[in-house]
């Protein structure tokens, strides 16, 4: 979620949303069943949706507009933020009966009974007269079918989706907006024998947009292409490694934002000098690699959890401030733990983290999470698990592409990685044994090379 | 899945996705008022003595994996290490939540027991039907 700058960075967001907007929306009535908008990290992937879904609603194109989402927070951050922009159109909130929904959605259908509405059950919504329902694509799969068609329908986040979950949901609207991040990663399947979707046109396995403009290449495409989240630090390097099909700038100039830290306080010792040398480093450059010995903790290493804990620990106790274009960051603002994000590549490493945060006695508030659960989301600092530090030996998992992209482009601030010693190494040694497979589309990054030229860049920035 | 099975459970406690504790004491008068409710409803706390630190932080939703009862973890603190304990152990007090499938209190672990506390889903849900056509995302695109 990116806010747009309260005061002029370089470029106007306002012009350039409105521009995206109105050419979007010309794509959409033209004759193809489906438009695909590819976005880079923050680029206003989720404004633009909200855009589009009140000119589809004020246009009165479609009497309800159903919004596919991947998760429960996305959908509640979604309902939230589009009851905020249109405040007189009703909307609902169709949710399983398992689920919870957040507080904050709790909190405003109570307080707007009359437009913001929730349910288990999507007739209720549409009784209770909700323009737009919004709810994670995982509902909308369960929706019998033949009950309802609509005329359209937004899928935002599609590049999160996988194609058993589109082969659910595609047939509810006759048209559709696909909108999402290319350089995100689809869930993962733990099914062992997946040689046998090989080369299928509706293979459940792979990425559903990878899919669908497989089987109908000429759908219309509209790029985004300025980051708003992304400083001039970062925008450059990852358009460069993960999004060779839609190059993208930041839209605040450079020296636009900066971090502040205090001086350390109490003992110094070996360690903490070297924790306290990177933070210094990504203030100055915002970034920081942060090598560790070659450990052996196995995949859950508690010293580069440890370190991770203890950066993001000193982040607070050095009193860090940031300044930005945005309004209430422009004399500068003090970082609170809401601010900053934990990136690990699994579920193990949130947990030795989380433990570690526990030891240290850090303020709670501060979001540990796995790469694969924190797409979308937005933070001023990010400590980052490098996918490859602590293993043996490199492994598919642990190289795909989109994992590291995750972990490399949440921040609006810096990012500051810790990794193994060896890193280049273990790419070296890396025996690339994918098989080429008939009928299969050639991948569009190589995973190795995606690696070698992050690795040149955190090589730049490192601190030993 | 057969989370009764200490084989399979063996494996996830190896994992970090479980741990075995043996319950010291229990609660079963705690009341809450859980999110959404307005009146407070049993939610029994069951503290659980385990030989080294479970490898799941607070708030973790574990589910007490014989008996399909869902619980979260509330506070994990250092316990005296006691001569029937082994050598390198570390022992934790582990309080936890039951928050659902408890039958009102009548199913929680008894001071003795020894439970298997995994952070697994043992009810998944049954996944959606399949549409009766294939939707035109998946087919390949028709030529004129």
């Amino acid at each position: 979620v990116t806010t747009p700058p309260a005061a002029p960075g370089v470029r106007s967001y306002a012009a350039i949303m409105q521009a995206d907007r109105q050419r979007v929306l010309r794509m959409m009535h033209g004759p193809a069943r489906a438009t695909i908008v590819k976005a880079p990290p923050g680029a206003g992937k989720s404004a633009l949706v909200r855009g589009i879904a009140s000119d589809l609603v004020t246009q009165d194109e479609s009497r309800v507009l159903p919004i596919a989402v991947m998760t429960r927070a996305q959908a509640d951050e979604m309902t939230v933020r589009l009851h905020q922009d249109m405040p007189t159109v009703p909307i609902g909130r169709l949710h399983s009966s398992g689920a919870p929904l957040s507080g904050a959605v709790t909190a405003l259908a109570a307080a707007h009974p009359s437009v913001v509405h929730t349910s288990t059950e999507l007739p209720e919504l549409i009784l209770a007269g909700a323009r737009v329902v919004i709810a994670p694509a995982a509902k909308w799969a369960y929706l019998p079918e033949g009950l309802r068609r609509f005329a359209w329908m937004i899928v935002d986040e599609a590049w999160q989706m996988r194609s058993d979950m589109l082969f659910h949901i595609a047939g509810i609207a006759d048209r559709a907006l696909f909108v999402g991040d290319p350089g995100q990663i689809a869930s993962f399947t733990t099914l062992s024998d997946t040689e046998r979707f090989q080369a299928s046109p509706h293979s459940p396995i792979r990425p559903a947009m990878e899919l669908v403009v497989r089987n109908h290449p000429d759908l219309p495409v509209h790029r985004l292409r300025y980051s708003w989240r992304l400083p001039p630090s970062a925008a450059p390097l990852v358009s460069g490694c993960w999004y060779p099909d839609v190059p993208f700038e930041a839209g605040t100039a450079p020296g636009t934002r900066s971090m502040r830290l205090a001086r350390p306080r109490g003992r110094s010792t070996p360690r903490n000098a070297r924790i306290h040398a990177a933070l210094d480093q990504a203030a100055a450059t915002d970034w920081a690699y942060l090598e560790l010995p070659r450990t052996s903790g196995g995949p859950a290493d508690p010293e580069i959890a440890g370190t991770l804990a203890a950066l993001a620990h000193h982040t607070l106790t050095r009193s860090a401030t940031v300044a930005s274009e945005l309004g209430h960051e422009q004399h500068g603002r003090r970082l609170t733990p809401a601010d900053l994000a934990i990136i690990t590549a699994d579920n193990r490493q949130v947990a030795a983290v989380q433990t570690a945060l526990e030891d240290l006695g850090t303020p709670p508030g501060i979001a540990v999470s796995t790469a694969d659960r924190i797409q979308g989301r937005e933070f001023a600092i990010t400590y980052v698990w490098h996918s490859l530090a602590g293993q043996i030996e490199a492994s598919a998992f642990s190289l795909t592409p989109g994992r590291m992209c995750v972990m490399a482009s949440r921040h609006r601030h810096s990012a500051l990685v810790v990794g193994s010693l060896g890193l280049d190494q273990s790419l070296l040694d890396y025996p690339d044994e994918t098989p080429v497979l008939i009928g299969e589309p050639e991948p569009l990054l190589d995973p190795l090379d995606v690696h070698w030229r992050f690795a040149e860049h955190l090589y730049r920035h490192r601190v030993s | 899945m057969a989370y009764d099975d200490p084989m399979i459970m063996a494996e996830e406690v190896l994992a970090g996705r479980a741990f075995v504790g043996t319950c010291m004491a229990t609660n079963v008068e705690h009341r809450e008022t859980k999110p959404g409710n307005t009146r407070p409803s049993p939610v029994p706390l069951v503290t659980v003595r385990t030989a080294q630190r479970p490898p799941l932080p607070i708030d973790s939703t574990v589910w007490w994996a014989t008996h399909r009862v869902k619980g979260q973890i509330r506070a994990v603190t250092p316990a005296q290490w006691q001569a029937q304990d082994e050598p390198g152990d570390r022992p934790y007090l582990v309080e936890v939540a039951l928050l659902a499938g408890h039958q009102r209190g009548r199913l929680v672990p008894v001071a003795g027991e020894r439970c298997t506390l995994a952070n697994l889903d043992p009810n998944p849900t049954s996944p959606p039907r399949p549409a009766v056509k294939v939707p035109w995302t998946h087919l390949p695109q028709e030529t004129p």
